[in-house]
C-alpha cells in the first residue's frame, strides 16, 4: 500500500524528482570527496606505524638536524630494542633525476622501519656497496630505473669533490604497503654519505626507536624529550602518526578555512534541495485531500509522504557516495600514485551521509505533510 | 522595437509577481549565492597568498643560495664567499659600500595567540645593508635593533599573530633570550611574518659560526644580472645558485595555484548543483504560470518574447545571488588575515584574503552561467507550449 503511494508521488513530476535528486547528488559527492580528502589536511592518515617512535628536532621538523651523538643516550634507555637514524638529502628537482627525498639511513633501517619493504638481496648488496641505493618502486617505475643503473642527484649537501653532485648505484627496490607516495624516494648508506659530505657532518634528520611495547614507547618518548629539553638540539618525540598530525597542524589556518567554507557549501545545497522537496509536498495539499476522501488514514498518508522524501534523499546519498567511490581511484591514478591511500572514504563518513539524508527527509517533509493533514478535507481540496 | 517592448512588459509582470513565488525564487538566489561565495572566498585566499609571496621579489634584486638548495633553509654559504661576491661588478653601491647582505635564515617557535602548542616562524639575521636593499622595510613602532645586541624587531604579521611579542617583551629564541624593540612593516610581503635580528647575533643563536644561509644583492639595474652571473661563474669552486629574487619568490608561490585550482573545482561542482536547483525552480515557475503564458500567447505575444522574458527573470535572480554571494565573501573575508605553512620556508606566513575585481568577476560569470543554463531550458519549454493545451490546464 505504501509502495503505491510512494511510487505515484515520485513519478508525479518525474522531472522535478530527477532535478531534486541531482542537486542533492552533487551535495553528497562534495560531502564524500571532501571528507575523503580531509586526511591530507589533518595528517590523520591510516598506515603509519604505531609502535615505532620518532625523534625529531624540536624546533624545525622539516629542515632541522640532531647530532648523531643523541643516539648514545637513547640506546641506554630501558625498553629500547633497536635504534635507526636517517638524514634527508633534499634535491634540486630541476637538475636531478629525483622527484623525491633520498634517505641516508643506518644499515638496519629496513629491519626497524618495516612499513617499507625490500628484498634480502638488496639489503645485502647495500651492506657490501657503500655507494648503493635502494630505490622506491614508484620512482623506479617513473624513471625506468633498473638494477645497476646510476641515480644522479644534485643535493643541498656538498660532496667531498666540492660539488653538490651525488651519484649512487641502484641495487634494489623497496615497496610501501600503504601510502604509496613514500615510494617516491631512495635509501642510501648513511655512513658513506656522512663521510663524503663536507657540511653538517655527524648530524641526522631523524632517529627512530623500536620500543618493546607502545607503553614503554610513551615512557621513552618522555624521557628523551626531558633529557634534551635544554640542549641546543632539543627533541620532539612520539609515534609516527602523532608527528604526522603535528606536521599537518602547521597548515592549521588553511584547514580551518577550507573546512568552514566546505561546510557552507554543503549546507547551501542542502537548504536548496530541502526547500524544493518541501515545495513539492506543499503543492500536493489537494492530492492529500483526495486521499483523505478515499478513506486513507492520516498516519498512512503521513508515513508515505515521509517515505517518499526518504527515497529521494537516500537515492541521492547512495549515488553521491557511489560516485565518490569511483572518483577516488580516478584521482589517485591521475596523481600517478602519489596520493594512494591518502584519500579514503571511511565507513563513518558513509554512515554520516545516510544520517544527514534522513534528517533532511524529515525536516523537509514532516512540516508540510502535517499541515496538509490537519486541514479539513474541503480546504485541502480547494488548495489545489 | 515591438519585440523589446513586449519582452519588457512580460518581464515587468514576472518580476511584479516574483514576491508571490518568493519561496522558489529564493532557492535560485541561495543556491547561486552559496556557490559564488565559496568560489570567491577560495580564490581570494589564493590571490592573497600569491600576492604576498610573489610581491616580495624584485626584478633587480638577486638571491644567492648554495647550489642544490631550493629554499633558504636548506642553504649555507661561508662568509668569506660573501666577501668575494661583494667585489662583483653589477652590484649597486651607496656611499662606496656595495649593497649586499649576508643573511641567516632559521626557524624558531613561539605560541600563537590563544594557542597551547607552539608554531614555527622564521627568524632572519641581517646586515645593515639589508635595509637599504629592501626599502619597503619600515619601522612602524619602536626602533630598529642595535647591531651586536640581542635585540630583535618583529614583522607586523607576526606581531598580530603571536603572543608576547610586544615592544619590551623578551622572547625565547632557541636557548637564548632576545628583546623586542620594534615592529616593522614591509608592504604586505612575506617578511612581515618574520622576526629580524642582527646577523652576528643570529649566527650565535643558531650556532652558524662564520656562515650564512643566503645573500641578497641589489643590482645596478635589472640588466646587470648577467655581469654578476659571469663573475660568480669565474670562481669554479663556488657552487652557487644565483636567482633573481622575483623568480625565486614566484617559485615559492606555487601553493597558491593549488588553492586556486581547488577553489575553482569546488566552485564549479557546486555550480552544477545550483544549476539543477535553478532548473527545478524555473520549471515550477513555468508550470505554475502556464495559464498566464497561454493567455499571453493568445493575446498575440509570440513564443520568443516569452522565452526571453523568462530568461531575463532567471538571469536577474542569478545576478542577485551572485552579488549576494560575492558580498558575503567580501564582508567576511576581505583583508582577513590567516597564516599557513608556506612552501620553501616551512614556517608560518601570514597573508590577507584579497577579494579583487578579477575574483569577483569570476564569481559573477559563474552566477550568470548558472542563471542562463537554469533558465534557458524551462523558458524554451514554455515558449513551445501549445496555446490551447496551456490554457486548458486551468
Amino acid at each position: 500500500m505504501y509502495w503505491t503511494l510512494v511510487k505515484t508521488g515520485l513519478i508525479r513530476k518525474r522531472l522535478r524528482t530527477f532535478l531534486t535528486i541531482m542537486s542533492m547528488f552533487i551535495a553528497f559527492v562534495l560531502y564524500g570527496s571532501l571528507n575523503a580528502l580531509s586526511g591530507m589536511f589533518t595528517g590523520t592518515i591510516d598506515g603509519f606505524e604505531a609502535d615505532n617512535i620518532i625523534v625529531m628536532p624540536r624546533y624545525d621538523f622539516f629542515a632541522g638536524k640532531l647530532p648523531i651523538s643523541h643516539i648514545n643516550y637513547i640506546e641506554t634507555l630501558e625498553g629500547v630494542e633497536d635504534v635507526i637514524h636517517a638524514d634527508y638529502l633534499l634535491s634540486d628537482s630541476i637538475e636531478s633525476m629525483m622527484d623525491g627525498v633520498t634517505f641516508a639511513a643506518s644499515p638496519n633501517f629496513f629491519d626497524v622501519y618495516t612499513r617499507l619493504q625490500t628484498s634480502e638481496e638488496a639489503k645485502l648488496a647495500m651492506l657490501n656497496n657503500p655507494n648503493a641505493a635502494i630505490v622506491g618502486q614508484l620512482m623506479a617505475d617513473r624513471k625506468g630505473l633498473k638494477v645497476g643503473d646510476k641515480l644522479n642527484t644534485k643535493s643541498n649537501y656538498t660532496n667531498s669533490d666540492g660539488t653538490n653532485n651525488w651519484s649512487f648505484e641502484v641495487v634494489g627496490f623497496y615497496k610501501a604497503e600503504k601510502i604509496t607516495s613514500d615510494e617516491l624516494g631512495a635509501v642510501i648508506n648513511y655512513d658513506a654519505f656522512d663521510e663524503a659530505r663536507i657540511n653538517q657532518k655527524g648530524t641526522v634528520g631523524m632517529i627512530m626507536v623500536k620500543a618493546e611495547s607502545a607503553e614503554t614507547g610513551q615512557n621513552i618518548s618522555r624521557q628523551i624529550d626531558e633529557y634534551f629539553a635544554n640542549s641546543p638540539y632539543a627533541t620532539r618525540t612520539g609515534p609516527e602518526s602523532m608527528i604526522a598530525i603535528e606536521m599537518a597542524g602547521e597548515f592549521a589556518d588553511i584547514e580551518l578555512i577550507v573546512n568552514s567554507i566546505l561546510m557552507s557549501v554543503f549546507f547551501t545545497i542542502l537548504l536548496v534541495s530541502s526547500n524544493t522537496l518541501a515545495q513539492s509536498i506543499r503543492e500536493r495539499t489537494s492530492d492529500i485531500g483526495v486521499l483523505k476522501c478515499l478513506g486513507y488514514r492520516d498516519s498512512t498518508i503521513f508515513i508515505s509522504v515521509i517515505l517518499e522524501a526518504i527515497a529521494i534523499c537516500f537515492t541521492a546519498v547512495l549515488s553521491g557516495l557511489f560516485f565518490t567511490a569511483i572518483l577516488i581511484p580516478a584521482i589517485e591514478s591521475m596523481s600517478g600514485g602519489t596520493m594512494d591511500d591518502l584519500i579514503t572514504l571511511s565507513s563513518s563518513v558513509i554512515l554520516g551521509g545516510f544520517a544527514i539524508g534522513l534528517v533532511i527527509a524529515f525536516m523537509s517533509a514532516a512540516v508540510p505533510a502535517y499541515k496538509a493533514l490537519n486541514l479539513k478535507v474541503v480546504d485541502a481540496l480547494r488548495a489545489g | 522595437m515591438k519585440f523589446l517592448r513586449q519582452v519588457f512588459s512580460i518581464t515587468e509582470m514576472n518580476l511584479k509577481n516574483i514576491m508571490q513565488r518568493s519561496g522558489s525564487s529564493i532557492v535560485i538566489i541561495v543556491g547561486i549565492a552559496g556557490s559564488v561565495a565559496v568560489m570567491v572566498s577560495l580564490l581570494a585566499m589564493a590571490e592573497g597568498l600569491n600576492s604576498t609571496i610573489s610581491s616580495t621579489g624584485k626584478d633587480d634584486r638577486v638571491i644567492i643560495l648554495r647550489e642544490g638548495a631550493s629554499s633558504e633553509l636548506g642553504s649555507g654559504l661561508a662568509m668569506s664567499q660573501v666577501d668575494i661576491v661583494a667585489n662583483s661588478p653589477g652590484i649597486r653601491s651607496v656611499e662606496g659600500e656595495p649593497l649586499i647582505s649576508a643573511e641567516v635564515f632559521s626557524i624558531i617557535d613561539l605560541k600563537k595567540k590563544g594557542a597551547v602548542a607552539t608554531s614555527n616562524l622564521p627568524m632572519r639575521g641581517v646586515q645593515p645593508q639589508s635595509f637599504k636593499i629592501r626599502p619597503e622595510i619600515e619601522i612602524i613602532e619602536g626602533r630598529n635593533f642595535t647591531s651586536g645586541t640581542s635585540e630583535v624587531i618583529v614583522g607586523k604579521g607576526a606581531h598580530n599573530q603571536y603572543e608576547n611579542v610586544e615592544i619590551g617583551d623578551e622572547i625565547k629564541v632557541r636557548d637564548s633570550v632576545a628583546t623586542v624593540v620594534g615592529i616593522f612593516s614591509s608592504g604586505g610581503n612575506v617578511h612581515e611574518s618574520e622576526i629580524w635580528a642582527d646577523l652576528a647575533t643570529s649566527q650565535g643563536i643558531f650556532r652558524r659560526g662564520a656562515s650564512a644561509s643566503s645573500m641578497i644583492i641589489q643590482l645596478e639595474d635589472s640588466e646587470s644580472f648577467n655581469d654578476l652571473g659571469v663573475y660568480v661563474e669565474s670562481y669554479p669552486d663556488f657552487e652557487f645558485r644565483v636567482t633573481r629574487e622575483k623568480d625565486f619568490y614566484n617559485d615559492q608561490a606555487s601553493g597558491s595555484e593549488l588553492i586556486k585550482l581547488f577553489g575553482q573545482i569546488v566552485g564549479y561542482i557546486m555550480a552544477i548543483g545550483a544549476v539543477f536547483a535553478a532548473l527545478n525552480t524555473m520549471y515550477s515557475a513555468v508550470s505554475s504560470r502556464l495559464v498566464e503564458i497561454g493567455t499571453l500567447r493568445a493575446l498575440g505575444f509570440n513564443g520568443m518574447t516569452v522565452l526571453v522574458a523568462l530568461l531575463i527573470e532567471a538571469m536577474i535572480l542569478s545576478i542577485i545571488g551572485g552579488i549576494l554571494g560575492a558580498g558575503i565573501a567580501y564582508v567576511l573575508f576581505n583583508g582577513y588575515t590567516v597564516s599557513t605553512l608556506a612552501g620553501g620556508s616551512f614556517s608560518q606566513t601570514a597573508f590577507n584574503f584579497a577579494v579583487t575585481g578579477d575574483v569577483v568577476g569570476q564569481g559573477m560569470s559563474l552566477a550568470l552561467t548558472v542563471g542562463f543554463i537554469g533558465g534557458i531550458f524551462p523558458a524554451w519549454n514554455a515558449a513551445r507550449r501549445d496555446i490551447t493545451e496551456a490554457l486548458r490546464s486551468i
